[in-house]
């Protein structure tokens, strides 16, 4: 093994809120312990809908979750709890301490040098609500809606929804101030904010990153309009399983804080786990087809394996997308069958407990991941009964599996047929 | 220090305000073309801004075979697909099978605003007196379901248009941070060359907001120019009397390459992409700090990363988009780094004639000082009649001026407070 970036990236940090835990360790201890945060849906009355299963925050409250009042009045939920976990994460890290033993010249030069790396959701449909109002009486006039508009929308909105909010207010609320990026990649974003910065750190633009991924994905329209895709499930999440029947959107968040090796061991700081590779491939096949056969996925596991200079065997497990719709499940279990081929590699994933939470999955279940390989063991799919055919031969179990090395593979699609993966250890 | 690899600019396609290629804007700019007029795509006359900078005359639907692309496309991203479409043959370049894997792509892209029409026809289904009937929105929410609708909210719908147009199967990237997406989308593209992600990268940025829900959301900012009786006069960066800025609309997108393999192949290139410095004023959501704080780390950043000082930079294409705030601040970010430099640099802003691309902004920009360093001449800031005495660097008032550069920096500063800083240059000049 040796780490794609030529140095070392380590993670020193993590924070995350899910639907099965308002922090990184207890949503893990509730996934390990069998319980899913899928549930049917409680911000609206669904009771006359077909597809009422949702994976929300159970104890969402924004004034625990944002101290600053004046700051929670510009913020939309999503950003909201993007930037709790940004919260948890920072301070399991300790940085902030660190930075305020130095002296002011050399916190200004630690802030220059740590980076932003965000998945970011983009928008919501329901950001837009608040020109409904304005629409009233115009019969789709447009000089009628912008005479209304400034009665009824607050003239902050489109402050409001700024997709690179989270990422701008990280920088506003701790001051740093380094490389960054925003990305909007649909469900890859995430994972994408891990790899980016892991090669800003790679490049020496910067020493830290603060890693942000959030997505609050459960709202009526885009329950609608996912479902009639034909990707939701109307009860459970259970990938790679004979009863799969689709996804399941979820709320939450996850953030990372990542330092090179040597920053991190400037500072003394508690290293909880390493970023070794990543790789990220598209299929070119349009917005919402995918291979049939994972070219895509199979591309991106060779090739992060090769970066990681590592071999299929030494992989200590797989934590798969396993979104549980079944023409992702079907082409991702054909591409992991031919890359593990008949090496027992323990497969999990973290949608079935968590849900889907698209933008925010890459950096939350990158957090689960790590948990997984600090405990040594892939934890059980605990709904998984009996598999696919795609997915005979795959070390898919119910159980908790123990792992033969401390290597973890992750894996995240989005639309546009992309396909992402990195590898961690701890 | 380690030898970066080189990058070449081989390839530009826009589609602009003013023009709907790369030789119809330059020309445009050239002969000082404003693309600033009344809002023809609908009614704006409910709000306080009436003008914009709209592309005008456009139409993709003879250059793109599969009309399923077109029909999940927003405007700007046709701008996109067009815009790529142009730089890849500029390039002379065919995507390939076999190079497939090899190609990458970034994009700096737009936010997700509802159509007007789609979301008064939301307004109508499930909308009344007052309140969202989401218990009919449950029953019936599914025939009011559109896949073509559905797929242009997807933030990286352009992004896979894009993909699956060209057969694009590299590192492929979409970013936004707002008025800096493009230049940061340029600045990444460049990187994920030198890290050896890809050998090709089509990289660039698209946008409009120019649209019922766009306006009003800038205007109840009150960000926007009101001079409806003069809409060519509306965008007058670093001008005293400047008053907000105009918006755009369009797309650009550059082919990059390695220098040596663009050479070896006896690639036409425009320009290299030297550097990047990309920061985070960490400030305020819409204000860029009054001394330039954040632009100027990233000013110093392009250098560093191009391995060249404040001599070696002859001309500035400025964010400049007529608020006070930005170009106060900009200028000044330029003084500190340019120190008494700075008033020798002449400095413009084409978003005088061009309006404000928004995400496209930093992109169409960079190609822009591309072709200054390929046609030496220089664009003009337009409108700049009464100087305001705290901006007074060379603005390049009189007119497009011809003159050779070496080196060009391009400036991107966004809402949220990225700041994309880049350099362009002229290869043979520097070694």
């Amino acid at each position: 093994m040796s780490s794609a970036y030529g140095k070392r990236i380590v993670i020193t940090g993590f924070g995350a809120v899910t639907s099965a835990g308002e922090t990184a360790l207890d949503s893990f201890s509730a996934l390990c312990s069998g319980q899913t945060g899928i549930a049917e849906i409680q911000q609206w009355d669904v009771s006359q809908w077909n597809f009422r299963y949702g994976a929300e925050l159970k104890h969402y409250d924004p004034k625990t979750y944002i101290k600053d009042r004046k700051l929670l009045k510009l913020l939309s939920r999503h950003d909201i709890v993007g930037l709790y976990a940004v919260d948890q994460a920072l301070q399991q890290s300790e940085l902030l301490e660190y930075r305020s033993s130095l002296g002011e010249t050399d916190q200004a030069q630690l802030n220059e040098r740590v980076g932003i790396f965000v998945g970011s959701t983009g928008n919501r449909f329901d950001q837009q609500y608040d020109y409904l109002a304005a629409l009233d009486d115009t019969n789709g006039d447009a000089k009628q809606f912008g005479l209304n508009v400034f009665n009824c929308v607050h003239p902050m909105w489109l402050l409001r929804i700024l997709p690179n909010n989270v990422l701008a207010y990280i920088g506003i609320q701790y001051g740093f101030k380094g490389a960054n990026q925003n990305i909007v990649n649909h469900a890859i974003g995430g994972t994408q904010a891990v790899a980016e910065a892991c090669r800003h750190l790679s490049s020496g633009v910067i020493d830290r990153a603060v890693v942000s991924a959030y997505g609050c994905n459960v709202e009526p329209e885009g329950q609608i309009y996912y479902s009639q895709l034909g990707v939701l499930s109307s009860k459970d999440l259970k990938p790679f399983d004979q009863h799969h029947q689709g996804t399941i959107l979820a709320d939450g968040a996850g953030c990372l804080v990542l330092e090179t090796l040597e920053a991190a061991q400037a500072r003394q700081a508690k290293i909880y786990g390493e970023v070794i590779a990543d790789a990220v491939i598209s299929e070119a096949k349009g917005v919402f087809s995918i291979d049939p056969q994972g070219t895509g996925i199979e591309q991106v596991m060779q090739q992060a394996l090769t970066n990681a200079n590592l071999k299929a065997q030494e992989l200590g497990m797989v934590v798969a997308h396993g979104n549980a719709n079944p023409a992702s499940d079907q082409s991702e279990a054909l591409a992991l069958s031919r890359v593990l081929g008949s090496h027992k590699v323990p497969i999990t994933g973290f949608k079935w407990s968590l849900g889907h939470h698209l933008s925010g999955c890459g950096v939350i279940e990158t957090i689960m991941a790590l948990l997984s390989v600090r405990e040594n063991m892939a934890p059980g799919i605990a709904n998984f009964e009996s598999a696919i055919p795609e997915a005979k031969g795959l070390e898919l179990s119910a159980q908790h599996q123990q792992l033969q090395s401390p290597y973890a593979l992750l894996l995240t699609r989005g639309f546009g047929s992309l396909n992402a993966g990195l590898i961690i250890t701890a | 220090m380690t030898t970066k690899t080189r990058v070449a600019i081989t390839g530009i396609g826009m589609v602009t305000p003013i023009g709907n290629d790369t030789p119809s804007t330059w020309q445009a700019l050239m002969e000082r073309k404003s693309g600033i007029a009344k809002i023809q795509s609908f009614d704006p006359t409910g709000f306080a801004t009436h003008i914009a900078a709209e592309v005008k005359n456009f139409s993709l639907s003879n250059q793109i075979a599969n009309k399923k692309l077109l029909r999940f496309s927003t405007p700007p991203m046709q701008f996109a697909l067009a815009a790529s479409i142009e730089a890849l043959a500029d390039a002379g370049l065919k995507i390939t099978e076999q190079n497939s894997s090899r190609w990458g792509l970034v994009t700096g892209s737009g936010m997700m605003t509802a159509d007007f029409e789609v979301m008064n026809r939301f307004h109508q289904r499930f909308y009344h007196q007052g309140e969202l009937d989401l218990t009919r929105l449950g029953q019936k929410g599914a025939d009011y379901f559109n896949l073509d609708e559905f797929a242009r909210t997807q933030n990286n719908c352009g992004l896979a248009l894009l993909q699956q147009l060209h057969g694009i199967r590299g590192y492929t990237i979409a970013v936004h941070t707002a008025c800096a997406s493009g230049g940061q989308a340029l600045g990444l593209g460049m990187q994920t060359i030198r890290r050896g992600d890809s050998d090709f990268v089509l990289v660039g940025g698209f946008d409009s907001m120019i649209n019922p829900i766009g306006v009003a959301g800038f205007s109840l900012l009150g960000a926007l120019a009101t001079d409806n009786d003069q809409p060519t006069r509306a965008s007058r960066p670093f001008e005293l009397t400047r008053n907000g800025f105009v918006l755009g609309e369009g797309a650009a997108f550059l082919v990059l390459e390695k220098l040596d393999q663009a050479r070896k192949r006896g690639a036409k290139i425009y320009a290299e992409l030297a550097g990047e410095g990309n920061t985070l004023s960490s400030y305020r959501i819409t204000d860029s700090h009054p001394s330039g704080d954040g632009a100027i780390q990233a000013i110093e950043g392009a250098l560093r990363d191009a391995q060249m000082d404040i001599t070696q930079i002859d001309y500035i294409n400025a964010h400049g988009t007529s608020t006070k705030m930005n170009d106060f601040s900009e200028t000044n970010a330029i003084k500190a780094v340019f120190k008494e430099r700075a008033y020798q640099i002449p400095t413009s802003s084409t978003k005088s004639l061009t309006g404000h691309l928004i995400s496209a902004a930093g992109a169409l920009e960079g190609a822009l000082c591309a072709l200054a360093l390929t046609h030496h001449r220089l664009p003009m800031t337009a409108n700049l009649l009464q100087a305001d005495p705290e901006c007074d660097l060379d603005y390049i008032t009189e007119g497009p001026r011809a003159q050779p550069i070496s080196a060009a920096l391009s400036n991107s500063f966004g809402f949220g407070g990225s700041n994309s800083c880049l350099i362009f240059r002229n290869p043979e000049l520097f070694s």
